[in-house]
Formats: structure tokens, C-alpha cells, sequence
């Protein structure tokens, strides 16, 4: 088993060269983004959106090629798996690719190829919109916007609590997988399987005293249903927006434009 | 006699279906005192530093804070919870906002203070434990020293008059743990009582005027500490070590170099004993002169123009406004903790210091120096720089 | 199993968004009233919604050799009702989304849907069931997970279908089809994970059964009982 990563892209969001960048333009832009990459009706929208927001979020927010490559291949096991069986159920058209098997026959027609090429594009526009927010906006900086947004207030103030006690928790999970993996806790699958047992109900336990000191905590600073929210930057220039209108015009007139498909 | 801070009368405790942790405690804590609270581990440290803001609540007896029996309702606790404030042993436990302002008016917050005023407050704070600046970034962004200053100003929001602290020292590296009690200190000088707990014997040693010691839930003794100690069968009870201090006076004693009677108060006078001692004594030169800078003045042109005519100068820094002015000045300070002692000891090996502090610190040189004059009889020589004060030649 | 982001095409994703959130909103309900009655929720399902999001992140020993994580709302639905975990998936999931790429933004309605309803409700059923019937509470967990999360994968692999339905057969043939590929990895997924959580529980009642008899998942001379019989 591979060790726990405790990277988030969180870390990376805090990091990165635009976190300056007033919260709400960024999110109009990936939002934006991924809402035109799903409903557009050719590729060429979703990989405009794709090509360009790789760029903004490799150049412009100086987040390492290489991980954003890896990322982007989170989902893939997903979008091959996915994307082959729309290939070969969803037909109409001239058959390009037959697999005769001895209980069933797999076609592959074009028009579900270039279905399939349409979705897989839409997926990957999409992911980069996704990748562009969470790389480039803190979660620190949005639960002013959930607020804003009029969400329930224990919601907002459990959201933060969670969000801070995922990183307490995570630093003990590491110190007992290490501990485990130090006594070859994980050479078998059987082993394996014991180990993260265990490992899951100390971090369980360990999250539940740390839940109960928590309120202690609390109470010890008189605690009477109040969390602080930050307040959050605004530093909103015409150098910000204009680009980002500019692009989304751009992507949606792509989108919508009656583009043949495929380009002759 | 104002009321004492906090006082625990015939105070007993059990954890529901455990012995008693805590047997028959009395002790009586005098307001602005610094007192540490020292035991070995599982002697009842914690929950008697838990009983002093009504997280705990005793089995019998009572804890009076401020003068006052804490009555356990709601309203009251959180009366006293304002007054006493109390920093964790460990900062996960006390950290739980998602950024350290957010965190940091939490107190403020929850007491009902206002938006304009909870920003003052924060800012305060922040600016006392050094970590302005830091409003934004997430608790697990900072290092162990950055986690435990950010308890302390999410405490010291609440403007405190008595803060507790469970072993502040713990888990900091030398350097964080001297700015700690620095820190610890300045908020002294400013009239809150500190109670802290602690099993580093040379901290309780160096920096309390009182020392208690607990074993096994009973208070062995109250006292302070050269007295609590010397004491060589109490340490041995209480599973501690004497300070390295008064363990080498008490070896010299023995061997009849040195008077059992007079245990040193620490490191400066103990190199005063010994050199007193020492049989050949070079032609005593007299000591260099110890620079006194007022910070709150401004810095431009006092502390520079002094490096250039005094060299080699050794700069030491007291309290976090010096240490801001310094910062600002792109100047390293080489003393950092215990700086006039240092100071002394450095002007004795005929190396000039400067002092560099600003407020109540001020008048606390003044008396050391004056003190360690009137004791060692040698001349040491005070000189404020830049300002209407005369030099003052002991 | 998450849908990726992007994937679900309108009017889809909408549709989920829509049919998700009447039992999310009542789960803002039941947290208000929850934490109004017990000023000491908000705390611990802070804990347990983190612990939540760990669990997820943790990649299970498999046989296949693929990536799996386990769900985790299974065993917040067992502790907390299907409602509160509702809540609570939502939160994870923003989080899975923005802090490790899993899942998405557009499809978070389909995804809660899934994970954050379908599967927390058949696991608290089998739970409550289980209980009722007398069955002894670690098999009654195995299940319980094991069938949340093949309920999760049925559902996501009932979403896609719907969005993509095959052009001889319609929506079942797509629905065969996709469970049928997806099954490889869920699974043994869903089996795993229904044992690691049973073992979970199993060690929490051995370790320290309070937390649980303070829940109300277990009582005291039950956790007794089952104490002695592993003795």
C-alpha cells in the first residue's frame, strides 16, 4: 500500500501565484468554465476551455506541470472505463470497429465515436475548470462566499470545524501508518486489511477524544454559538475581469456556434 | 490585602470510579505572581490547573477566583472563564478555527464584542505574541512555536487577569521556548498572574517567584524556589532533579569550596561566587558599560550611530515591541532571554551590551543593575543613549 | 465511486442537483435541531465528518491492484442517521472535490445522490433491521457497508445510464452494461470495505464502547455481551 499523502491541493491554493486574486473572479472563471464545457455541443469549446485554463493554471498560477499532469489523471481510470462502454452501446450510424465475442458482438459506430470524443472533451474542460479552482483558491477563502450564499450557519461553522479537524486527524494517521508499516503491518493482504482496521478505529477514537477536548476548548474561550468568518479580500481590477469576460464570451460562442463536427 | 488570585481551599478530586487525584489541596496564589506549578507526571498538574476555570469541578472544597467561590452555572463560568484564561499543552487541541484570526476572535466573538472592536482586539493580540501578519494563514501552515503563540493570543483576546499555562514549554525547541517565557514575562510586567505547569525544573528554577510542588494529588510544598529546591529528599520524592545551578553549588558545598547556606539565584551569581573565590584574580579591570536604548523613541539613529563608535557591541532585545523595531531595522539581536543577567555577565568580561526595551522594562534594568551593584559591590555602569536620563554609575 | 467532473451532461446534472436537494435540506433541519438540543454536536460530527474524509482518502489493500477508497458515509449513516450524514457527504464531498481531484463540482448533486443518499439510507435500513431482528451488530455492519457501497456503485451506474442510454436497448442495456463493467472493481471494493468497517466497529467496541453507547448505537449490556464473547 502506498503511503498516505497528506497533500492536499489545498496547500497548493495557498501557495500559488494568484491567491491574491479577489475570490469571487476565480470562481466566476472556473464555474464558468466547467457550466460552458458541459453544455457546449462541440469539442471545440471544451478543449478551448481546456488548453486555456492549462495554461492560465501552469503559467500564471505557477502550479508545477508535472502535478497538474497527475492530476489531471486522477479520473481517468474512470473516463476510459466510462467512455468504452458509451463507444460501443450508444450507435447510430456506419459501424467502424466490430469485437465478435462468443456471447456478444461489440460495435463501435462513428457517430459513437465522435460521441464518445465529445464527452471525453467536455470531461477534460471540465476537470481543468475543477483543477483551476481548487488550485487556486484556498477553502479559507470561500466560506465567506458559502455565507454569502445564505447556507445555514451551524452548516458553515461545521464545514470549518471539519476542514480544520481533517489536518489534525490526517498528522495522526500518518504517524500510525508509519508506525504499522515500520512493523511490515501491510506485507499481506490479510495483514493489509487488519492493519488499516486498525488504523481506522485509532484515528476514530483519537478524532473522538480530540472532539471532546474541542468543545472543552470552546467552552473555555465561552463559547456561545458564534464562529468568525474572514472577511474576504477584495482587490477587483478591470485587468481581472476583462479577461475572464472575454474568455467566457469566447468559450460560449464556441460553444454554441453551429460548428461542423467532425471539421470536414 | 487585595484578594489572592486564585485559591483553593481543602480542595479534593476524583475521576468518576478513580482514587482521588487531587487530596486536600490549599494554596493561595497572590495577584501578579508568577508561580510554577511542578510535579512529576500523572501527579495531578492538569487537573488542578483544570479546576481554576470550572472545567473541573472538585468532589469536595472550593476554588475561589479573584476572591470568589465559583458557583459551576453557566453564567458564572463564563464570567470566570473570561478572567482566567488558560493555553493547552498541546496547540491542536486549541486551534480549531480555519485561520488564525478567525480563531484568534473567537473569544472576543462569543463575549459579545463588536466588529470594529474585535479587529483592535485581534490585532492587539497578534501584534503581542508576534504574529502580525499572520491573520490569514491556517493553523497547520505554522510551525510548534507559531501554533502555541496563536493559543496564547487567542487568549489574550479575552484580556485576562490570570492565565494558566500546561507545560508552555513542551514540545518547543530552545529558541521557541525562550520566546515563550519571554512572551510570558512581558504579559507579567503588565500585572496578569501567571500559573504554569512544568517538569523543566531549570525554567521553574529561573523564572518563578513561587514554585508548588505536587506529587501523587498532595502539595509537598509552597515556597519559593531556592527553597522548594534545596531540598534534595523532596526532589528525590517528587521524581525531579535540582537545577543544574544548585546542583554544582551543593557538589562545591560539599567539598567545602562554597557555603551550604546561600544557594545561588542563578547562573550570574553563581559566576559572582566563584570569582570571588578564584585565588588568582587578574588586576580586576573595571567593567564595560552596559548601553540602555528606549526603543519607543525610535531607533534611527541611536542604535546604529552607538554600532559604529562601540564595537564589538552585543545587542540584547527585551519585550516584542523592541523586538519589532529591531526586526524593522534588519538588526540581529544576540540576546534574546534572561537579557540583563546576560547583559551583566557580559559586562563583567569587559564586552559592552546594549539593551534594547522599551515601558515597564525599563525601570526593571534600572533596579538589576542597581541590585547587583549594591550585592557584588563592583561598579557597574548604566547608560541610557539618546535620552534626558544621566548614566548611572554604581 | 464518484462521477468525475465534467461527465454528466445537462440536463443531467441538473436533475440531480434537484432530486438531492429536498434531503439535503432536511438535513440542515435535523443539524439545527441537532445541535440546539446538544451543544456538543457540533464538535464531534466535526470529528466524525474529518474522520469521514481521512477514511476516504486512505487506499484500501485490493485484490485487483486499482485505486480504492473506501466511502466512509456507510458507517456516518449508522452513527448519525441518514439525514446528518447527508450533511455531512456534502461537506466531504466539496472537500474530495477541491482537495484531491475526486468527483466535481457539476456532479456534485449525482454524487450525493449516490453516496450521500442512497447509499447512508440502505445502510442505516440494514442497520436498524439488523438490530431489530437480533443479529449480531459487527455482521449487521458488514453488511451495511458492503451494501452501501454497492448501492452507491448501482446508483452512480443508474445516473449514467440515464445520461447515456444505448441505442438497442435503451436505458437497461446501458445500465447492464455500465454496472456490469464497474462491478469488476466495486465489487470487491464493497466486500473490503464491509469488512474493514465491520473491524472498525468491532475494535471501537473493544477499545472503548462509550463512544458508541453516548451515540446510541449500542447499549452498554450489549457492548458487555459482545465484549465476553470475544474474550
Amino acid at each position: 500500500m502506498q503511503s498516505i499523502d497528506h497533500h492536499f491541493l489545498d496547500d497548493y491554493a495557498c501557495r500559488n501565484a494568484l491567491r491574491g486574486i479577489d475570490t469571487r473572479i476565480k470562481l466566476i472563471l472556473g464555474l464558468g468554465a466547467i457550466l460552458i464545457a458541459i453544455s457546449a455541443d462541440t469539442p471545440y469549446a471544451p478543449l478551448f476551455i481546456a488548453i486555456i485554463l492549462s495554461i492560465v493554471t501552469v503559467f500564471c498560477a505557477e502550479i508545477p506541470a508535472r502535478l497538474y499532469l497527475t492530476l489531471l489523471l486522477i479520473p481517468a481510470s474512470f473516463a476510459l472505463m466510462s467512455v468504452i462502454v458509451i463507444l460501443f452501446l450508444t450507435g447510430g450510424g456506419v459501424p467502424i470497429l466490430t469485437i465478435p465475442l462468443p456471447w456478444l458482438t461489440f460495435t463501435a459506430t462513428d457517430v459513437a465515436a465522435l460521441n464518445a470524443f465529445l464527452i471525453l472533451s467536455r470531461a477534460i474542460g471540465g476537470t481543468c475548470g475543477l483543477l483551476f479552482i481548487a488550485l487556486t483558491t484556498p477553502m479559507i477563502e470561500l466560506f465567506s462566499i458559502l455565507r454569502s450564499l445564505r447556507l445555514p450557519d451551524e452548516f458553515i461553522d461545521l464545514a470549518m470545524l471539519l476542514y480544520r479537524s481533517i489536518f489534525v486527524i490526517i498528522g495522526e494517521a500518518v504517524a500510525i501508518y508509519n508506525a504499522q508499516v515500520m512493523r511490515n503491518g501491510y506485507s499481506s493482504f490479510r495483514k493489509g486489511i487488519i492493519a488499516i482496521s486498525m488504523l481506522s478505529s485509532s484515528l476514530f477514537i483519537r478524532a473522538w477524544d480530540r472532539g471532546e477536548e474541542l468543545m472543552t476548548a470552546m467552552d473555555l474561550r465561552c463559547y456561545d454559538g458564534k464562529f468568525e468568518i474572514l472577511e474576504p479580500k477584495a482587490s477587483l481590477t478591470i485587468y481581472h475581469i476583462l479577461p475572464v469576460f472575454l474568455f467566457l464570451s469566447l468559450a460560449g460562442i464556441l460553444a454554441f456556434l453551429p460548428l461542423p463536427f467532425p471539421p470536414l | 490585602m487585595p484578594a489572592p488570585a486564585i485559591e483553593f481551599k481543602d480542595l479534593t478530586f476524583a475521576y468518576t470510579g478513580h482514587p482521588d487525584s487531587l487530596k486536600n489541596v490549599s494554596i493561595s496564589l497572590k495577584r501578579g505572581s508568577r508561580t510554577a506549578l511542578v510535579g512529576p507526571n500523572g501527579a495531578g498538574k492538569t487537573t488542578l490547573l483544570l479546576m481554576c476555570n470550572g472545567t473541573l469541578r472538585p468532589t469536595s472544597g472550593e476554588v475561589l477566583v479573584a476572591g470568589e467561590s465559583i458557583q459551576y452555572s453557566s453564567r458564572q463560568l463564563r464570567e470566570v472563564r473570561r478572567k482566567v484564561g488558560m493555553v493547552f499543552q498541546n496547540s491542536d487541541s486549541q486551534l480549531f478555527a480555519p485561520t488564525v484570526y478567525q480563531d484568534v476572535a473567537f473569544g472576543p466573538l462569543n463575549l459579545g464584542l463588536g466588529e470594529e472592536e474585535i479587529r483592535q482586539v485581534v490585532s492587539d493580540a497578534l501584534f503581542a505574541v508576534g504574529l502580525t501578519g499572520y491573520e490569514r494563514r491556517p493553523p497547520h501552515h505554522l510551525s510548534g512555536g507559531e501554533k502555541k503563540r496563536a493559543a496564547i493570543a487567542g487568549v489574550l483576546a479575552m484580556k485576562p487577569e490570570i492565565l494558566i499555562f500546561d507545560e508552555p514549554t513542551s514540545s518547543l525547541d530552545p529558541a521557541g521556548a525562550a520566546e515563550v517565557m519571554d512572551l510570558l514575562e512581558e504579559i507579567n510586567q503588565q500585572g496578569v498572574t501567571i500559573l504554569l505547569s512544568t517538569h523543566d525544573v531549570e525554567l521553574a528554577y529561573s523564572w518563578a517567584d513561587d514554585v508548588v510542588l505536587i506529587e501523587g494529588g498532595e502539595i509537598l510544598m509552597h515556597a519559593p524556589p531556592r527553597s522548594v529546591f534545596c531540598d534534595a529528599d523532596l526532589m528525590r520524592r517528587a521524581h525531579l532533579t535540582q537545577p543544574a545551578v544548585l546542583s554544582l553549588h551543593h557538589h562545591l558545598a560539599r567539598r567545602g569550596i562554597m557555603k551550604e547556606s546561600e544557594p545561588p539565584a542563578g547562573l550570574l551569581e553563581m559566576a559572582q561566587r566563584i570569582e570571588e573565590m578564584a585565588t588568582t584574580v587578574a588586576t580586576p579591570h573595571a567593567p564595560a558599560p552596559i548601553y540602555l536604548i528606549d526603543c519607543s523613541l525610535g531607533l534611527d539613529g541611536t542604535l546604529p550611530h552607538l554600532m559604529e563608535t562601540v564595537s564589538p557591541l552585543r545587542i540584547g532585545v527585551m519585550g516584542t515591541t523592541a523586538k519589532r523595531h529591531l526586526a524593522g531595522a534588519e538588526i540581529s539581536a544576540d540576546l534574546t532571554y534572561g537579557v540583563i543577567d546576560a547583559s551583566i555577565l557580559h559586562a563583567l568580561r569587559q564586552e559592552p551590551v546594549v539593551i534594547v526595551t522599551s515601558g515597564g522594562m525599563i525601570d526593571r534594568v534600572h533596579k538589576r543593575i542597581a541590585e547587583f551593584c549594591e550585592e557584588s559591590t563592583i561598579p557597574l555602569s548604566l547608560r541610557p543613549v539618546g535620552g534626558h536620563d544621566t548614566a548611572e554609575e554604581c | 465511486m464518484h462521477i468525475m467532473e465534467g461527465f454528466l451532461p445537462s440536463p443531467w446534472w441538473q436533475i440531480w442537483v434537484v432530486l438531492s436537494a429536498p434531503f439535503v435540506i432536511m438535513g440542515f433541519y435535523a443539524l439545527r435541531r441537532m445541535v440546539r438540543e446538544n451543544r456538543e454536536a457540533l464538535p464531534l460530527l466535526a470529528v466524525a465528518g474529518a474522520f469521514v474524509f481521512v477514511l476516504s482518502s486512505l487506499k484500501l489493500p485490493s485484490v485487483t491492484g486499482s485505486c480504492s477508497h473506501p466511502t466512509g458515509t456507510g458507517l456516518g449513516s449508522v452513527l448519525f442517521g441518514p439525514f446528518i450524514a447527508s450533511v455531512l457527504a456534502l461537506i466531504v464531498l466539496v472537500y474530495q472535490a477541491l482537495f484531491l481531484a475526486h468527483g466535481g463540482i457539476s456532479t456534485l448533486g449525482a454524487n450525493i445522490f449516490s453516496m450521500g443518499i442512497a447509499g447512508p439510507v440502505v445502510a442505516y435500513a440494514i442497520f436498524i433491521a439488523g438490530k431489530k431482528v437480533g443479529i449480531n451488530e459487527i455482521v449487521t455492519i458488514f453488511f451495511a457497508a458492503a451494501c452501501a457501497n454497492i448501492v452507491t456503485y448501482v446508483v452512480t451506474s443508474f445516473q449514467l445510464a440515464l445520461a447515456f442510454p444505448a441505442e438497442v436497448g435503451g436505458f437497461m442495456a446501458s445500465f447492464m452494461t455500465f454496472g456490469a463493467i464497474f462491478a469488476i472493481t466495486q465489487i470487491p471494493l464493497a466486500i473490503i470495505e464491509g469488512l474493514v468497517i465491520a473491524l472498525v466497529f468491532k475494535y471501537i467496541v473493544q477499545l472503548k464502547p462509550e463512544i458508541l453507547i453516548r451515540i446510541g448505537v449500542i447499549t452498554q449490556e450489549r457492548a458487555e455481551r459482545l465484549r465476553e464473547g470475544w474474550a
